[in-house]
């Protein structure tokens, strides 16, 4: 048996080492804990920061557009939308069944939204409604308390107020897509960011977008932001106002009611494009809210062409209101003078070809004045087979026709100037001299968009000002150079324009006004869709889209030509008959604007 | 209870430690410190459930040092026995949580037996040995047996929860008194090679989890997100506290729950980060004074009884402290196991305090030696 001495000195000694070995683990644990607090407490302290705090770009507002009186064409509005957070199931299930009946969710937005909820990543809220009424939104925040889940929050959502009257002009946005995703710039990122996709607001975009602000949110570890630590306040874009005024560019679409077509006005010294119709049209609002897939496929379904901006992609032949081009391009050929004669029996032979006159009858003996005052096509088919296509082709181009106008939107088409050589590189054979009969009065080959017209009208009415034209209000004006056509053959053409409306035997003698201030010229167009028509045929009979496109190039006041436009109506029948009543009223309208700005001018244009 | 004994009791609570007092005392306090911000600032989740436990645990701690040795003596199997009962009955009709059957319901609280058997076991083992003829060479191998049966039936039933951490450390606090009782070197030998031999095949038999924890050890960054994870964002909380700490309430870790359990297992992490170096080391210096003084007492009291009380104490505290605070700081696999005053949790905590108790009967009674009182 063991002595108690003894024992106690065991006792003793394996205290020393159970003691021991205590400290030896006390050691350890306080190394490691040194290791981690100052050997790499650094390095800890940048993970955490990592882990906590997450940076989000915060998204600008963007640029408001507005008319040429600050009258605001696309403008930001709140979306109130409601959303459940799903970080806890249980209870985001139970609200959604509170919100069923409160909201009217359908069977279908029921069962979808509980796939969401069982499919939720914790931190990413559900979207249940967004583009909430007042309405909406009280009744919510009423019944709040028992909608555990639910929450309103609030986003940006691009409105335009006119609606369809200037989709094609301003365009819409949308949701960036993958290609359009820039690496340099995180804000294309942002889930909520949207861009624009056509029009100005496309265009534009990098003036529009503004510049992203930023704010560190603190995170929890389910990614879930708990509360913001600092933020840089986005800068807005820019405010874009138009040269478009919106009362005319109203207007403009009211005249043209029903009709399918283009309207385009411009003032011929500044560019300056004051209304630029394309209808019908589509609502950008709809798209603004995210293309719902059955209003854009009845768009694209439409014969109308809604998504079409004709204004600048609708390619026309321009008919008689080619003439002008014609005209100018036999005189400076030296072949031809003012005082040229030529007799119009009704038709032309080209060899043992005949062409026609509108005029079956005949004109009788014109000269170019009169010949483009009553839109002789035995006249111009005469010039055109004298001077030769490639005279015609140069005209056509020097007034910008085969080339797009630069207004910078797009889609815009550059129309065709046929010519041999445009033929063979379309891979179209040779020259057919009857081409060139053709090409004379704006038929053929031969295509033109409203816009060109337009431009061309300015040009031939402004005294040769290659004009072009813009839609930016606060930019300069941009000229590109002048044409080389002697002012006196431009007068002749003035002339021929102004009776055109104002003489008695002028095709649009049934618009002219009295009121010497709205006194107008122009010349009409009535170009053929389908060949081998009859003519004279009542368009009525026609089905609508073989039917004629109706055409109207002016300008005001005939006097001192100030403004012009061009008129487009699709299968419209007559430019006499259908677009120069159009335009007539278009322009006596943009006179009498132009001379009565909105009476609010001064707080709308400062915005 | 006569006027006489009232009057002993009185004078034994007078003679407890008052620095071991204060020690129990500021670890209390700074459990509950730690568990108010464990609830971000609300009282109500965390902290008052445990103070409640805490006057309890602390009642029990003064009744056990008001005891005489011999009616501790007397309690010490039948404890071992309670708790045993207990034991059986989670096996039987016990509560599941977290995958495992731990809990018992008694009234208004679940009663979690796993815990309390850490006292029970040191009891038990201390009442054994008392008076065992542990020089006794004849005598060694009853002296192993006895108490091998008194620990693996526990820890059997502990493992069966299943609860690997638990039965690991009753295991290791039977282990050390067992030493500390005076045990042959050589039969260590044999029980450390018995349980090396019987690694593998436990490792055979633990369940899926228990494995992934050793893998995840093992490597800890092949799975960031899985089950690495929590200790990755653990040791990210610890080193980010640096010397000062983040400030109570204020560790980003803690409160934006990249800890998971902050408030039990991972509350040394989230005091790491709130009060850094500082913190951690007041903390380690608490713990070593208990411990230094519980061991103090394992080599000084004059019973065989009293000195292993105070070595299954200070095993007690030291196996937990230092498996939980090497698992938070990726020293050793995550092993579920609470920290003594600081873990949220009422079993625990009552054991604790128990413990705590024990101590401070021992240094009453520390000159005690049960001579000439016969059998007991």
């Amino acid at each position: 048996m063991m002595r108690a001495h003894d024992m106690q000195k065991l006792v003793a000694r394996r205290a020393v080492i159970f003691g021991g070995i205590q400290a030896a683990a006390g050691f350890a644990l306080l190394s490691r804990l040194y290791f981690l607090q100052f050997v790499h407490g650094d390095e800890f302290k940048m993970q955490s920061e990592d882990n906590r705090a997450k940076l989000q770009l915060v998204i600008p507002p963007r640029g408001i557009i507005s008319d040429r009186y600050g009258v605001a064409m696309a403008m930001n509005q709140v979306n109130y939308r409601l959303v459940i957070e799903p970080d806890n199931r249980a209870l985001a299930r139970t609200t959604l069944r509170t919100l069923t009946p409160l909201m009217k969710l359908s069977d279908n937005e029921v069962k979808q939204l509980s796939d969401a909820i069982a499919r939720r990543k914790v931190g990413i809220p559900i979207l249940v409604r967004e583009h909430l009424s007042w309405e909406e939104v009280a009744r919510i925040q009423y019944h709040l308390p028992e909608l555990g889940a639910a929450t309103i929050d609030e986003s940006q959502w691009r409105h335009y107020p006119f609606a369809d009257h200037a989709s094609h002009l301003l365009g819409y946005v949308g949701k960036v897509s993958p290609e359009e995703v820039d690496e340099t710039q995180p804000l294309l990122k942002q889930p909520d960011m949207k861009i624009g996709k056509n029009g100005i607001e496309a265009v534009y975009e990098a003036r529009l977008q503004g510049k992203a602000g930023a704010k560190q949110i603190e995170v929890n570890a389910a990614g879930s932001p708990v509360r913001e630590l600092s933020r840089t306040q986005p800068e807005a874009g820019e405010a874009m106002p138009l040269t478009i005024d919106s009362r005319l560019q109203e207007y403009a679409i009211e005249r043209l009611g029903e009709e399918s077509g283009s309207v385009v006005v411009m003032n011929v010294n500044t560019g300056e494009v004051l209304a630029l119709v394309s209808m019908p049209a589509f609502n950008p609002n709809e798209f603004s809210k995210g293309i719902k897939t059955g209003y854009y496929s009845e768009l694209r379904a439409n014969k109308r062409a809604p998504l079409l901006n004709k204004a600048i992609a609708g390619q026309y032949p321009p008919g008689s209101t080619f003439k002008m081009i014609t005209g100018l391009a036999g005189l400076k050929s030296g072949k031809f003078t003012e005082k040229s004669h030529i007799h119009c029996n009704g038709t032309f032979y080209l060899g043992n070809h005949p062409f026609s006159c509108w005029k079956t009858e005949g004109h009788g003996t014109l000269n170019m004045a009169q010949a483009i005052e009553q839109s002789c096509d035995v006249y111009f088919y005469t010039v055109a087979r004298d001077i030769g296509i490639e005279a015609l082709a140069a005209m056509s181009q020097q007034f910008g026709l085969g080339k797009k106008s630069g207004l910078g939107l797009r889609g815009e088409q550059a129309g065709i100037v046929p010519s041999p050589e445009w033929k063979k590189k379309a891979g179209r054979g040779g020259w057919n001299p009857g081409e060139t009969i053709n090409s004379a009065i704006g038929q053929g080959d031969t295509l033109t968009t409203p816009i060109q017209l337009a431009m061309m009208t300015a040009w031939m009415v402004n005294g040769g000002k290659k004009v072009l034209p813009r839609l930016l209000r606060d930019e300069p004006t941009k000229m590109d150079g002048t044409l080389d056509v002697s002012p006196e053959h431009l007068a002749v053409m003035l002339e021929g324009m102004n009776k055109v409306v104002n003489a008695p035997r002028g095709t649009a003698r049934g618009s002219m006004l009295a009121d010497a201030r709205y006194a107008f010229g122009g010349k009409t167009g009535t170009s053929q869709v389908r060949k081998l028509l009859v003519h004279g045929q009542d368009q009525k009979l026609v089905p609508w889209e073989f039917r004629h496109h109706a055409l109207f190039v002016g300008y005001a006041p005939v006097d001192k030509p100030e403004l012009c436009c061009s008129v487009i109506i699709e299968h419209g029948g007559g430019g006499a008959s259908a677009a120069a009543p159009v335009a007539r009223d278009v322009l006596q309208k943009a006179i009498e604007f132009r001379d009565n700005p909105p009476l609010d001018l001064t707080t709308k244009a400062g915005a | 209870m006569g006027k006489t004994s009232i009057k002993r009791m009185v004078k034994q609570v007078q003679g407890m430690h008052r620095g071991l007092l204060f020690i129990t005392l500021a670890l209390v306090s700074l459990g509950l410190i730690m568990q108010f911000s464990a609830s971000g600032g609300d009282v109500r989740i965390f902290a008052l459930p445990q103070a409640i436990r805490a006057m309890i645990g602390l009642v029990l701690m003064v009744v056990i040092a008001a005891l005489t040795p011999v009616q501790l003596f007397r309690l010490s199997y039948v404890v071992y026995a309670a708790c045993l009962g207990l034991l059986v009955m989670v096996a039987a009709v016990g509560i599941m949580g977290l995958g495992a059957q731990r809990w018992v319901g008694i009234g208004f609280f679940n009663l979690q037996p796993s815990e309390l058997m850490k006292i029970g076991i040191i009891l038990a083992l201390a009442r054994y040995f008392q008076g065992a003829q542990v020089g006794n060479a004849s005598r060694h191998y009853m002296l192993l047996i006895v108490p091998a049966i008194l620990t693996l039936i526990p820890v059997g039933l502990i493992l069966k929860q299943p609860n690997l951490g638990t039965a690991t450390i009753v295991s290791v606090i039977a282990f050390a008194m067992c030493f500390m009782a005076g045990i042959r070197w050589w039969y260590f030998a044999g029980a450390i090679s018995a349980v090396a031999g019987a690694v593998p095949v436990a490792y055979h038999f633990l369940h899926d989890y228990q494995k992934q924890r050793v893998m995840t050890f093992l490597d800890p960054g092949s799975d960031p997100l899985g089950a690495g994870y929590n200790i990755i964002q653990s040791k990210i909380a610890i080193g980010s506290g640096g010397f000062f700490g983040k400030g109570l309430l204020q560790g980003s870790q803690s409160q934006l729950d990249f800890l998971p359990e902050k408030q039990t297992d991972f509350i040394f992490t989230m005091m790491a980060e709130e009060l850094g170096f500082i913190g951690a080391l007041l903390l380690i210096l608490l713990y070593a004074m208990l411990i230094a003084f519980a061991m103090m007492l394992a080599a000084r009291a004059r019973s065989s009884y009293g000195r292993l009380l105070a070595a299954g104490v200070a095993a007690l505290l030291f196996i937990h402290i230092f498996i939980n605070m090497a698992m938070v700081m990726g020293m050793i696999p995550v092993v579920g196991v609470p920290l003594p005053f600081l873990s949220y949790g009422g079993s625990f905590l009552l054991a604790t305090l128990m413990a705590c108790g024990i101590l401070q009967h021992v240094y009453i009674h520390r000159d005690y030696s049960f001579m000439g009182r016969g059998r007991l």
